[in-house]
C-alpha cells in the first residue's frame, strides 16, 4: 500500500509546507494521514457534497478526485487503471471515470474504505461502480435513492430522509457522532464559498471575458472538502483575482473573437486545451461543473438545513443534469449560451457518458432552432488513448474557425 | 490407427493426418469461396502427402474452425479453442496459457493443470489485435507483412499510436510518416499496439506460464518481440 | 402442441392477432419497457399492458438520427421502428429510469421525434426507486398513485381498488402458471426447450392477460403427453438484460445446452414472486415490483447473487450464459462483478459473458464461443 500510493504522496509532500495550507493539502494530507494511522475512510461520489462528513470528523475521499490529482502528476496514472479494469473484465464501453476508479481499487492505487456511500446518483455507471467497489472491497454501501424529478410531489421528503439514512449509516460504520451544532458551522462555510462561487461565475459573464477556462477551485472544494475554510478562501482568492481583473480592465485575451460554452466537462488530462482555444482568439466563460446555480442553504434549524442540503446535492450541474430529465439538460444549455454570451457550444464527451451522449439528438436540434453553432466530439475525459490531443485540437480549431468566419 | 484433423478457418484451410500419434503429413491452403471445398482440397492434399487414397482409410477425423459445421466428411466437429488447447498441451504439457491470433479472431486460453480448457476469451467483433490489422496497416506503409515484421525489429525509438480503432490507429500511421518518423520505429509501434490489445486479453485469462503463440500471426517476429516485451519473457 | 405453436407464434411479430382483435373492439394498448412498470395498474383500467420490441426490424438507420452509436443496438432499433410508425396499435409509453439508454429513448418520444400513432398520445414517466427497503415502498407507493390517477385524466377513465385486486389476481394466476411450466423444465428430461419458453414469455406480454392465462393452462394440459428433451450436452442458464429473440437461444440449444432456466427480464425476472392480494392494492404492488428478483438497475447486487445461485442449484444448472448487449452498462458490469465471485469460487459453475447486438449477426463467433464453453463444462 505504502508503494502503491506513491504518486499521491508525491504531490502532498509538494504541496504541504505552503501557508495557508490549500485545499488539497488538507484534503490529500487529511488521506494519506488517515491511511498511515488507520482512521476510518468513507467514499463519496462527487454529487455528495461532503458537509456531512467534514462535521462528522470523518475521512472522506471522492473517487473521482483522487485519480483526476493522479492525473495531474502522471498521464498514465488513470490509464493504467482503466487497463485493470479491462483486465478484469469491465468493459471498454464503461465510463473512464468508473473504470479508473474501479481499476485503482483492483490495483491497490487509492486507499481501501471503511464504508461507500452514494448519493445524487448522477448516472448509471455510478450505479455500477459502487457496487463493483463494494464486491471487491467487501466494505458496507449505502445508496441514497435518487428521485427522478425533484419538482415531484413528496420527492424532496422522500430525498430528505434517505440523507437521514446515509447519516445513520456513516455513524453506524465510523464510530463517530454527528453534531448538528458543527453542521451548522460547515454548512455556513460552505454557504459562504457558494456565495463567492456564484459571484465569480457571474463576473464570468462579463464580455470580453476576465479569465478563460474552468472555475476549478470551486469543483475542487466541490470533490474535495466543502464546507472547510480552505475550500472557501481557495474560492475567495480566486474571485478576488477575477475581481481584480475587471477593475484594472484586464481581458483573458486581448481580442475575444468567440466565446466557447464548454457544456461537459473540461478534459482532466489535457489542461493546455483551454490555453490552445485562447491562442485561436476565443474564450472559455463557462465550464459546466462551474454553474452551480443554487440557493443558500437554510441553516435556522436542522430539518432545513437537512432540505436545503439534500437538495442542493440534486442542484449540482451533474447533479441534476445527470440525475434527470432531458429537459434540465437542454434548458441548462441555452441559459447557457445566453447568459454566458456565448458564441457556439463545444462538447467534448466521454464515449461512455450515456445519459449525455444518449441527448446529442436533441441537443443539436435545440440548437439549431436557435442558431447556435455546435460541436459535439468524443474525447475521454481521463484517458488520452481514445481521442489524442493533437486530434482533438485539430477538431476544435476546424469548428472554431467556422465559427469566427460567420 | 490413423487419424485426422482439418481446420477451415477465415483466410486458410488446414488438415493434419497421424498415424499412432505421430504427424504423416500436413497441409496448409487458401481459403476457396465455399468451406466445403477448402476442406475437401485441404485434405485430399495431406491425404496424397500421406500416401492415402481413400477417406475410409481414416479411423476418425475431426473438424474445426469456422467452417466446422460444413466439413461434410468429418466425423465430429470441436470448436478451434478446444483443439488449441489439446493440441498445445500434446506437443507441450508445461502450456497453461495460449495466444492465438488468426485472420479476424484474436482468442486467449487458460489450461487447467489437467490440459483442459478453463477459460478463454475472444476479441469482440472489431478488427483491432488481429491478423486484418497488421495486414492494413503493412498495406498503409506499402510493404508486406514480413517486411513490416522484420523492419521493426531494427526500431531505435519508442512511439505510440494511442488509438485502439484500427481505421483511426491508419490515420495516425500515415501522420507518423508525414512527420519524418523512421519506418521501423512505426512498424514497431504498430506491433506494439497490438501486442496492448493481446496482452490485456491475456491478464483476462490470467497470464500463467508457459505461455504459447499460436496462429498465424504467431509467425511474425515483430509481434512475438513485442508480446515477450509486454510480458517480460524476452530472452 | 396448438397452444404452443399459437404463443410463439404471437411472439414472432411486434403486433398480432391478439393484438389487432383488442384493437378492433376497440381497446386500447399501453407500452413499456421494461418489467418495473406495474402491468397490472394498466390492466385495472381496461387496457391491454404491452412490453416495447423491436422485433421484425432490420436496420437502426433512421434511429440513429437520435440515438448516438453508444446506445445499445436495442434502443436504436426499436427507436427506429418508433419513428417509422411500426407502432400504431399504442396508445400511450410509461417509462422509468431503466437505464440510461432508455431514459434517454423515452426522451426523444417525448420530444415527438417519433411517428406518433394518435394524438392526444399518452406518455407518463414514474421515478421507481433503485433500492429496496420499507421507505422506497412508501415512496413508489405514492408513485404509483400519480401514474393511476394520470392514466384515469388522459383517458377518463376510473381505476378503483377492486380493479386492482382483480388484476393482482388476474397477473398472480399467470404467475402460478409460469411456475408450474418452470417446474417442469426442472426434469431430467424437460418438456420445454428454453426457445419455445423464451417464445412463450414473450408472447405474455402482447396479449391479453386473461387469454394468456387459458393458454398457459392448455398447454400444461397437453405438455403431459410430450417426450422430454433429453441427451442433451449440458442444462444451462442464459441471464442477461433484453432478449427477445428466441432463435438466439436456438443457436445455443442446436449446439447441444440445453436452456433449462434463465435470469432474464423476458423470463424469471417478469414473473417471480406474487403480489399479496390483502391490503392497499397499490401498496402490494409497490411491494412485490421492489422485491421481485432485480435487475442491476437495482442497487442490491448481493440479492441477485443470491437468487442466481438459488437457480443454479435447483434446476441443476452446469454452466452459465450471460449475455450483454454491447454498449450496456448496467449489465456489463455485473457481468464482470459475478465473474470476480465466480473467481472467488464462491459459485463454482462455468460461466461465460457473451456479448452480442440486437441482430444476431456474427452467428459463427457466437457459435465458437459457445461451443467451446460446453466442450469446456465437458459433459
Amino acid at each position: 500500500m505504502e508503494d502503491n500510493l506513491k504518486i499521491h504522496r508525491s504531490v502532498y509532500d509538494l504541496i504541504k509546507g505552503a501557508t495557508p495550507p490549500g485545499l488539497l493539502a488538507r484534503w490529500l494530507g487529511g488521506v494519506i494521514n488517515a491511511v498511515d494511522e488507520g482512521k476510518p475512510i468513507v467514499y463519496h461520489p462527487f454529487t455528495t457534497y461532503n458537509e456531512i462528513m467534514v462535521a462528522m470528523d470523518v475521512v472522506s475521499l471522492c473517487c473521482e478526485a483522487w485519480d483526476i490529482v493522479g492525473l495531474q502528476v502522471d498521464q498514465d496514472h488513470a490509464i493504467r487503471s482503466v487497463d485493470a479494469a479491462h483486465e478484469a473484465g469491465i468493459p471498454p464501453e464503461l465510463c473512464s471515470f468508473d473504470k479508473a476508479i474501479i481499476g485503482s481499487i483492483l490495483r491497490g492505487t487509492i486507499p481501501k474504505p471503511a464504508a461507500i456511500v452514494q448519493a445524487g446518483m448522477p448516472c448509471q455507471n455510478a450505479y455500477i461502480t459502487c457496487q463493483a467497489a463494494a464486491a471487491l472491497t467487501g466494505v458496507p454501501l449505502f445508496v441514497c435513492d435518487t428521485p427522478y424529478d425533484l419538482d415531484e410531489d413528496g420527492a424532496l421528503d422522500h430525498w430528505v430522509n434517505q440523507y437521514k439514512g446515509m447519516i445513520a449509516f456513516v455513524e453506524e460504520h465510523t464510530g463517530k457522532k454527528m453534531d448538528y451544532d458543527r453542521l451548522k458551522e460547515v454548512v455556513e462555510e460552505s454557504n459562504r464559498c457558494v456565495e463567492y462561487w456564484l459571484e465569480a461565475a457571474e463576473l464570468m459573464k462579463l464580455k470580453p471575458a476576465p479569465r478563460s477556462g474552468p472555475l476549478s477551485q470551486g469543483t475542487l472544494a466541490g470533490m474535495m472538502s466543502f464546507g472547510t475554510p480552505e475550500g472557501t478562501a481557495g474560492m475567495k482568492a480566486l474571485l478576488d483575482e477575477i475581481k481584480d481583473k475587471v477593475a484594472k480592465g484586464e481581458t483573458a485575451i486581448p481580442e475575444e473573437k468567440a466565446r466557447v460554452i464548454w457544456f461537459h466537462f473540461q478534459v482532466f488530462w489535457d489542461n493546455p486545451l483551454m490555453g490552445f482555444i485562447n491562442e485561436l482568439g476565443a474564450t472559455v466563460p463557462y465550464v459546466l461543473f462551474d454553474d452551480f446555480r443554487v440557493e443558500p442553504v437554510d441553516t435556522s434549524s436542522t430539518e432545513r438545513m437537512l432540505r436545503g442540503m439534500a437538495r442542493r446535492a440534486l442542484q449540482s450541474p451533474m447533479g441534476k443534469v445527470g440525475c434527470g430529465k432531458v429537459e434540465i439538460l437542454l434548458d441548462d444549455m441555452l441559459y447557457a449560451a445566453e447568459q454566458w454570451k456565448g458564441d457556439c457550444i463545444i462538447i467534448g464527451a466521454n464515449p461512455g457518458c450515456k445519459w449525455f451522449t444518449g441527448a446529442y439528438g436533441l441537443i443539436r436540434d435545440a440548437c439549431r432552432e436557435r442558431g447556435i453553432p455546435l460541436m459535439l466530439y468524443d474525447v475521454d475525459l481521463v484517458d488520452r488513448r481514445v481521442t489524442s490531443a493533437e486530434e482533438s485540437r485539430t477538431r476544435v480549431e476546424q469548428f472554431l474557425t467556422t465559427v469566427m468566419d460567420r | 490407427m490413423i487419424v485426422a484433423g482439418c481446420d477451415v478457418g477465415s483466410t486458410t484451410g488446414k488438415a493434419v493426418i497421424m498415424k499412432d500419434g505421430e504427424i504423416t503429413s500436413s497441409t496448409i491452403i487458401s481459403c476457396k469461396p465455399r468451406p466445403e471445398e477448402t476442406a475437401r482440397i485441404a485434405i485430399s492434399e495431406a491425404m496424397e502427402k500421406a500416401g492415402l487414397s481413400s477417406m475410409e482409410e481414416m479411423d476418425f477425423i475431426v473438424g474445426t474452425g469456422y467452417g466446422r459445421m460444413k466439413i461434410p466428411f468429418a466425423n465430429e466437429n470441436i470448436s478451434e479453442i478446444t483443439c488449441h488447447g489439446v493440441g498445445a498441451y500434446w506437443l507441450c504439457p508445461s502450456v497453461r496459457t495460449i495466444i492465438d491470433i488468426g485472420g479476424q479472431d484474436l482468442k486467449v486460453i487458460g489450461l487447467g493443470e489437467d490440459g483442459k480448457v478453463a477459460e478463454f476469451v475472444m476479441n469482440d467483433k472489431c478488427a483491432a489485435g488481429t491478423g486484418r490489422y497488421l495486414e492494413n496497416q503493412a498495406r498503409a506503409l506499402e510493404l508486406t507483412l514480413h517486411e513490416l515484421a522484420d523492419i521493426s525489429l531494427t526500431a531505435t525509438k519508442d512511439l505510440t499510436i494511442s488509438s485502439q480503432c484500427s481505421v483511426f490507429a491508419e490515420s495516425e500511421v500515415i501522420t507518423l510518416v508525414n512527420e519524418g518518423e523512421e519506418l521501423p520505429n512505426i512498424a514497431a509501434a504498430i506491433h506494439e499496439s497490438v501486442a496492448g490489445r493481446v496482452l490485456t486479453l491475456v491478464r483476462r485469462v490470467g497470464a500463467r506460464k508457459d505461455i504459447t503463440f499460436a496462429g498465424g500471426c504467431a509467425k511474425n517476429a515483430g509481434l512475438i518481440a513485442a508480446l515477450e516485451k509486454g510480458l517480460g519473457t524476452a530472452s | 402442441m396448438a397452444s404452443l405453436d399459437e404463443l410463439t407464434k404471437s411472439a414472432a411479430t411486434l403486433s398480432n392477432l391478439h393484438i389487432e382483435r383488442w384493437k378492433g373492439n376497440g381497446g386500447r394498448v399501453i407500452g413499456s419497457y421494461c418489467t418495473y412498470v406495474p402491468v397490472e395498474i394498466i390492466h385495472a383500467a381496461g387496457m391491454l399492458p404491452y412490453r416495447m420490441r423491436a422485433t421484425g426490424s432490420t436496420s437502426s438507420d433512421l434511429g440513429d438520427v437520435y440515438a448516438y452509436r453508444t446506445m445499445c443496438t436495442f434502443c436504436r432499433h426499436s427507436l427506429d421502428q418508433a419513428m417509422r410508425g411500426e407502432f400504431g396499435f399504442l396508445d400511450g409509453l410509461v417509462a422509468f429510469y431503466s437505464c440510461d439508454h432508455v431514459r434517454r429513448l423515452y426522451d426523444v418520444w417525448k420530444f415527438g421525434k417519433v411517428d406518433f400513432p394518435r394524438s392526444p398520445f399518452y406518455l407518463h414517466f414514474m421515478s421507481i426507486p433503485m433500492k429496496s427497503d420499507e421507505e422506497t415502498v412508501e415512496w413508489l407507493t405514492s408513485v404509483l398513485g400519480r401514474f393511476r390517477r394520470s392514466l384515469e385524466d388522459h383517458f377518463q377513465v376510473t381505476i378503483t381498488d377492486d380493479a386492482l385486486r382483480e388484476s393482482i389476481r388476474v397477473y398472480n394466476e399467470r404467475r402460478t402458471l409460469l411456475g408450474r411450466l418452470y417446474e417442469l423444465r426442472k426434469a431430467d428430461a424437460p418438456p420445454l426447450s428454453g426457445t419455445e419458453m423464451l417464445g412463450i414469455m414473450i408472447a405474455g406480454t402482447a396479449m391479453p392477460a386473461e387469454e394468456f392465462n387459458q393458454k398457459l393452462k392448455d398447454l400444461l394440459e397437453e405438455l403431459k403427453g410430450r417426450e422430454g428433451f433429453s441427451g442433451y450436452r449440458a442444462r444451462l442458464l442464459v441471464g442477461g438484460g433484453e432478449l427477445e429473440d428466441p432463435d438466439y437461444i436456438k443457436t445455443i440449444e442446436d449446439l447441444g445446452g440445453l436452456v433449462v432456466t434463465d435470469f432474464l427480464c423476458f423470463g424469471v425476472r417478469d414473473f417471480w414472486i406474487p403480489v399479496e392480494e390483502d391490503g392497499d392494492p397499490l401498496r402490494a404492488l409497490a411491494k412485490r415490483y421492489l422485491e421481485r428478483p432485480s435487475c442491476p438497475r437495482m442497487i442490491d447486487y448481493p440479492r441477485r447473487q443470491e437468487f442466481l445461485m438459488n437457480l443454479v442449484k435447483d434446476y441443476k444448472v452446469d454452466g452459465v450464459i450471460m449475455q450483454r448487449m454491447k454498449y450496456c452498462d448496467t449489465w456489463g458490469g455485473e457481468g464482470a462483478i459475478m465473474e470476480w465471485d465466480l473467481k472467488k469460487e464462491r459459485m463454482a459453475t462455468p460461466y461465460m459473458v457473451l456479448e452480442r447486438e440486437y441482430m444476431m449477426g456474427a452467428v459463427g463467433q457466437m457459435r465458437t464461443r459457445v461451443q467451446a464453453f460446453l466442450e469446456t463444462i465437458g459433459r
